[in-house]
C-alpha cells in the first residue's frame, strides 16, 4: 500500500516550535527536508520517492518552521544562527522520537542545515544527501549569472502570488514539459497560500543569519552525495563544483536533462542511486 | 574459483585479428575495452571490477591491438576511433554478440563512443571513466601533469618514468604497486613497442560526434584526475543527450574504478540494469 499523507501525519512540539512531518516506513531513521521556495513542503517534495525509500528506512519528512503545516510563528531567537537554530530542532525531534542517529536528505535551500547537523551532531549523523545545494553562505558562483533566471520567477510570486505566476515558477522548476502538470502547480499553489506560510518563511531566508558553514564544512566527518540537475534553472550547476572545493567525503552525481527536481524528474535512478548509498 | 589473468584468457579472431580477452560470468553481454595508453591492459583496468560485474553480466574485457596480448601485426593509418570500433564490431561478430553494454576508460571510452554513433544499433547503455580526446580543458594549464609524464614514459620506457605516471594517475598510493608491475610488463612485453607504431591514424576530437551518442551514457569521473582534466566530463556531459556524470571527491584520481572499485561496481552495475 502506498504511504498516504494523511494518514503519516504527525506534530511534535520541540523547544516552543510546532513541527510537522510525516512518518513513513521502517529501519533506520531518514530525515527528509525540502527547499525554500513559495509552497515548498517535505511531503510534496519527496512524495514520489518516500514508497520505495519506505521500504528500507523510516522516512521521517519534516516541514522546516515556516513551511507546509509547521510553525508560521517561529522567529529567530535572539543570537541565534538560522542553521543553529533549525539543527537545534532537529536534534529535538530526534530525541522527541527516541532516535539516536538518522541519515539526512536535504534538498536546495535545506541543503545547509543537513551539513551543519553533521558538524554539529557528528555521532548522530549517517550519511548525508544533499540535492542542488553546495556548503555555502555567501560563496557566488563564478561562471552562472546571478540570480538565476528561475530565481528571478521564485521572486516575482512573491511581490504577487498570482496562480500565473506559480505557474512560470513551476515551469522552471521542472524544464521538461512532459513532466509538469497541473497537479504539482495546483499542491504547490495551495501550500504557498497557506496563512501566514510566505511572510514566515522569509524570516529565515538570506545569508546574513547564517553561520560560516564553507569554512566548518572542512570538519564534516559523513560521507555526502550530491545529486543535481544539469539544467537547473534555481541553483546553477556549477555549485557542485564549489561542493567539490569544499565538503571532504564527496560524490556528485549529475542527470544532464533534469531540473532543480531530480528526485522527481529522475525518481527511479535517484531511489536506487540513494537507497544504495545510504545502505552501503 | 577466483578469477586470474590466465584462467579468463581468451582469444578471438575478430575478421582476422587477434584479440586477447578476458571473460566470465553470464547474463547480458558486457564490453569493457582497455586503454590505449603506452602499457595499459584490460585485466591492469578492470581486474578489480570484473569479479563484481560477472556475476550480472557476460564480462568481457578487451585488449585493442596491439595492447596486451592481441595483434602485433595488425596496421591501419584509417582515422583510429573508426579503426577501432571496427575491430570491436569484428570482436562481436566473431563471438555471435549482437549487442550489449559496453565501458571504456580514458582511452578506451572514445572508441566506444564513437562505436555508438556508428553503430547504434549495437549498444545497449555505456559507462565511460574520464575519456581522454575531448578537447582541452577550460582550467587546467595545458598539456595536463599526465600527458607529459605519459609521453616521457613513451620515450624512455624505465620503472623511473611509469612511476612518475602512475604516482599522479592513482591517488591513493598503496594502489599504485600492483598497478605499476601490470603495466611495466605489458610495456615491456615482445613486440609490443614497436607494434604501436603500426596504428598511425590520426586521433579525432571527440566534442565532433558526441551529440550522436543516443545511448543512456553514464561518465565518471574522478575530481582529483591530473591526467585528464575534470571540467571536460562537464563538457562531454552537455553534448551527450542522455547522460549523466558521476564525480568521485576525496581526492579520486584518473582510475575511479579501480581507487573506488566497490562503489563504482555498484554504481555501474546499477545504471547498466536500469
Amino acid at each position: 500500500m502506498p504511504f498516504t499523507k494523511e494518514e503519516t501525519d504527525r506534530f511534535a512540539t520541540i523547544d516552543g516550535v510546532e513541527l510537522h512531518y510525516n512518518d513513513c516506513g521502517e529501519g533506520p531513521a531518514l530525515l527528509t527536508f525540502h527547499g525554500g521556495g513559495p509552497g515548498a513542503n517535505a511531503w510534496d517534495n519527496t512524495r514520489f520517492n518516500v514508497d520505495e525509500l519506505g521500504k528500507h528506512f523510516r522516512v521521517l519528512m519534516v516541514d522546516l518552521p515556516g513551511y507546509g503545516l509547521s510553525d508560521k510563528t517561529a522567529t529567530l531567537p535572539e543570537g541565534e544562527t538560522v542553521d543553529g537554530f533549525f539543527t537545534r530542532l532537529f536534534a529535538g525531534l530526534l530525541d522527541h522520537l527516541g532516535i539516536d542517529k538518522a541519515h539526512f536528505y536535504a534538498s536546495s535551500f535545506s541543503g545547509p542545515f543537513g551539513l551543519r547537523f553533521g558538524i554539529d551532531y557528528p555521532e548522530r549523523t549517517g550519511k548525508i544527501v544533499v540535492q542542488a545545494s553546495y556548503a555555502s553562505t555567501g560563496l557566488q558562483l563564478m561562471l552562472s549569472p546571478v540570480p538565476a533566471e528561475g530565481i528571478k520567477s521564485l521572486n516575482e510570486f512573491r511581490e504577487e502570488p498570482t496562480y500565473e505566476r506559480m505557474q512560470r515558477m513551476m515551469d522552471y522548476f521542472i524544464p521538461n514539459p512532459a513532466l509538469r502538470s497541473k497537479e504539482l502547480v495546483d499542491r504547490r499553489y495551495a501550500a504557498a497560500m497557506i496563512p501566514g506560510h510566505l511572510e514566515a518563511s522569509q524570516r529565515f531566508g538570506g545569508n546574513s543569519r547564517m553561520s560560516n558553514l564553507e569554512r566548518d564544512v572542512a570538519r564534516l566527518g559523513s560521507e555526502v552525495l550530491l545529486v543535481w540537475g544539469g539544467q537547473d534553472w534555481m541553483v546553477p550547476v556549477e555549485g557542485a563544483l564549489r561542493a567539490m572545493g569544499t565538503i571532504p567525503k564527496l560524490r556528485v552525481h549529475i542527470w544532464r536533462g533534469s531540473g532543480h527536481f531530480v528526485q522527481y524528474e529522475n525518481r527511479d535512478e535517484f531511489n536506487r542511486l540513494v537507497i544504495d548509498f545510504l545502505t552501503h | 574459483m577466483a578469477l586470474t589473468a590466465e584462467n579468463t584468457t581468451r582469444y578471438a579472431d575478430a575478421n582476422g585479428v587477434r584479440i586477447h580477452y578476458h571473460e566470465a560470468g553470464s547474463g547480458p553481454p558486457l564490453i569493457c575495452v582497455a586503454a590505449t595508453a603506452f602499457g595499459a591492459t584490460a585485466w591492469g583496468q578492470n581486474r578489480s571490477n570484473i569479479g563484481a560485474l560477472s556475476r550480472h553480466f557476460h564480462t568481457m574485457l578487451v585488449n585493442l591491438p596491439p595492447q596486451g596480448d592481441s595483434d602485433k601485426r595488425v596496421t591501419s593509418d584509417a582515422p583510429r576511433l573508426d579503426f577501432y570500433a571496427g575491430v570491436l564490431c569484428d570482436f562481436m561478430d566473431a563471438l555471435g554478440i549482437e549487442r550489449a553494454h559496453f565501458y571504456g576508460g580514458s582511452p578506451g571510452a572514445g572508441p566506444v563512443l564513437k562505436l555508438a554513433t556508428l553503430h547504434p544499433e549495437r549498444i545497449d547503455r555505456i559507462v565511460v571513466d574520464a575519456p581522454t580526446g575531448v578537447g582541452k580543458s577550460l582550467f587546467n594549464p595545458m598539456p595536463v601533469e599526465g600527458a607529459s609524464y605519459t609521453a616521457a614514459f613513451g620515450r624512455e620506457p624505465t620503472m623511473e618514468r611509469l612511476r612518475e605516471v602512475m604516482d599522479i594517475q592513482i591517488s591513493r598510493p598503496e594502489l599504485r604497486e600492483e598497478a605499476i608491475q601490470l603495466r611495466y610488463a605489458a610495456a615491456h612485453a615482445p613486440g609490443y613497442r614497436e607494434a604501436r607504431n603500426n596504428i598511425t591514424g590520426p586521433m579525432e576530437n571527440l566534442l565532433n560526434f558526441l551529440k550522436h551518442v543516443q545511448a543512456p551514457t553514464l561518465i565518471v569521473w574522478g575530481a582529483a584526475d591530473r591526467d585528464v582534466p575534470m571540467d571536460r566530463g562537464i563538457a562531454a556531459m552537455w553534448e551527450i543527450p542522455n547522460a549523466r556524470l558521476h564525480l568521485f571527491g576525496a581526492g579520486c584520481g584518473h582510475w575511479p574504478q579501480y581507487e573506488r572499485a566497490d562503489e563504482w561496481n555498484r554504481l555501474v552495475i546499477r545504471f547498466l540494469n536500469d
